[in-house]
């Protein structure tokens, strides 16, 4: 059974490879996405999570025609018709062979790359999460609950930071100098975030985004920010209207236009971005759900049939 | 501009800052007292005293025979320091790790398109919102 852990191991990891490197290639040419915010968040991810999700599902499918022929799911024995020097990508029929080097060395040597950027991506989490709990304990309570602390601060600023239990930081240069019914807004999207928990799933995009040099990623991290900003200015439209959102966000933009605050920075053009997916709402449609879908469909008909073929010509052909 | 080891301050440091910033200058064993930790010897403060002066953080005089602190930041200033460097530390990827900001503050933007945007939204309040 642990030849064909090995084997599989080994060609997830090439698959994973080829998938990392169509993201390199492709993503930074990628159309600027278009439509709701789900859509282009779930779009951003598939892309982002390729080198992970892809070989996971091209090797599950690769391996169904083994254990559909263990199973008796299939006519005859799919192995069989193989000549005996060939490597199965079977549960009936482990691989004979194992233990080779190169079935080790290779996905290893990826893996080490892989962790490398993932330890360098998590000690700079853990340091920004240091930094968040001392903001955090510097804070103050608010009368707006306890998930909601004031900062001392001028400038008008509104933050959720952290990551299982996020806090809400409001400045009190925010609560000075903004309407009522602006607080309202704002206070409805911090909220939202902290439902949704989208800090937590930013960090890990951030893991993700780690595996690619940051001019592939860049974009998709900024789309996922602004979407993810979007969905948040959704809710707080749910009670408030549209376009009192878009009046709150410039209304909140125009304060920092005055006091310009400490580098806090999301994509550029982010603001106008919002305000016309507030005042003007695309359509909601399921249409863009067909690409994906073909894309899942092509890598799990590609596993099962010429994938499994491939992978195993290409572990015959490597290791002999 | 602090940096992130000095700005990653223990529990222990931010209460011996909150005293400070309550009380003003304070000897140690007065600042043992502010905190209010009697699980925690004046030693240990007097550590996490001299650390936070390390860092810049506490200005410390000698006063007859023992040093007296006051600190050197504001809680203003701190915090101010530390959102900075939270935003800064993912800021060349693109994304923003575990925080979310409601507005950008940094956005590129000029005066105009502000103006635009906000006719637009007075338009749309005008003819009554959904």
């Amino acid at each position: 059974m642990t030849d064909l852990l090995e084997l599989a191991l080994f060609s997830a990891v090439v698959i994973g490879a080829l998938a990392w490197l169509v993201v390199a290639v492709v993503a930074p040419r990628r159309r600027p996405a278009q439509g709701s915010p789900v859509a282009r968040t779930f779009l951003a991810r598939a892309w982002l999570y390729a080198p992970v999700w892809v070989p996971l599902v091209v090797v599950a499918a690769a391996l169904m025609p083994g254990v559909a022929g263990a199973l008796g799911l299939l006519p005859g024995d799919h192995c069989l018709s193989h000549p005996a020097s060939h490597h199965h990508l079977c549960v009936a029929h482990p691989p004979e062979e194992a233990g080779i080097w190169m079935t080790w060395a290779l996905p290893l040597g990826a893996l080490g790359v892989a962790l490398a950027g993932l330890v360098v991506c998590g000690r700079r989490a853990w340091q920004q999460w240091r930094l968040a709990r001392v903001l955090i304990q510097l804070s103050e309570p608010s009368s707006f609950g306890p998930d909601v602390r004031l900062i001392d601060q001028d400038a008008p600023l509104a933050v959720t930071l952290g990551l299982l239990r996020p806090t809400v930081l409001l400045s009190t240069g925010l609560l000075s100098r903004t309407s009522p019914g602006a607080l309202d807004v704002v206070l409805a999207h911090e909220r939202a975030h902290v439902a949704r928990r989208d800090t937590l799933l930013s960090f890990l995009d951030q893991f993700a985004a780690a595996l690619f040099p940051a001019r592939v990623v860049g974009r998709l991290l900024a789309d996922l920010t602004l979407a993810r900003e979007q969905a948040c200015d959704a809710v707080a439209a749910r009670s408030t209207g549209r376009a009192r959102v878009a009046a709150a966000l410039a209304e909140v933009a125009s304060l920092n236009m005055v006091t310009p605050a400490v580098g806090l920075s999301i994509a550029a053009g982010a603001l106008e971005a919002r305000v016309m997916h507030l005042l003007y709402p695309p359509a909601p449609t399921w249409r863009w759900v067909l690409a994906p879908a073909t894309v899942l469909v092509t890598l799990v008909a590609a596993g099962v049939g010429p994938g499994h073929s491939v992978i195993e010509f290409l572990l015959t052909f490597l290791l002999h | 501009m602090l940096r992130f080891p000095d700005l990653a301050l223990g529990e222990l440091e931010t209460a011996v800052l909150e005293a400070l910033w309550t009380h003003g200058s304070m000897k140690p064993a007065e600042v043992h007292g502010a905190v209010g930790r009697p699980d925690i010897s004046v030693n240990t403060v007097s550590s996490a005293l001299k650390r936070l002066s390390d860092k810049g953080l506490l200005t410390r005089d000698k006063v007859s025979h023992s040093y007296v602190y006051r600190a050197n930041i504001t809680r203003s200033e701190l915090q101010r320091q530390l959102i900075g460097a939270i935003a800064a530390q993912f800021g060349d990827t693109g994304g923003q790790g575990l925080l979310a900001a409601f507005v950008d503050i940094a956005e590129e933007r000029g005066d105009d398109s502000l103006r635009d945007l906000e006719r637009l939204i007075a338009d749309r309040l005008e003819e009554g919102d959904e």
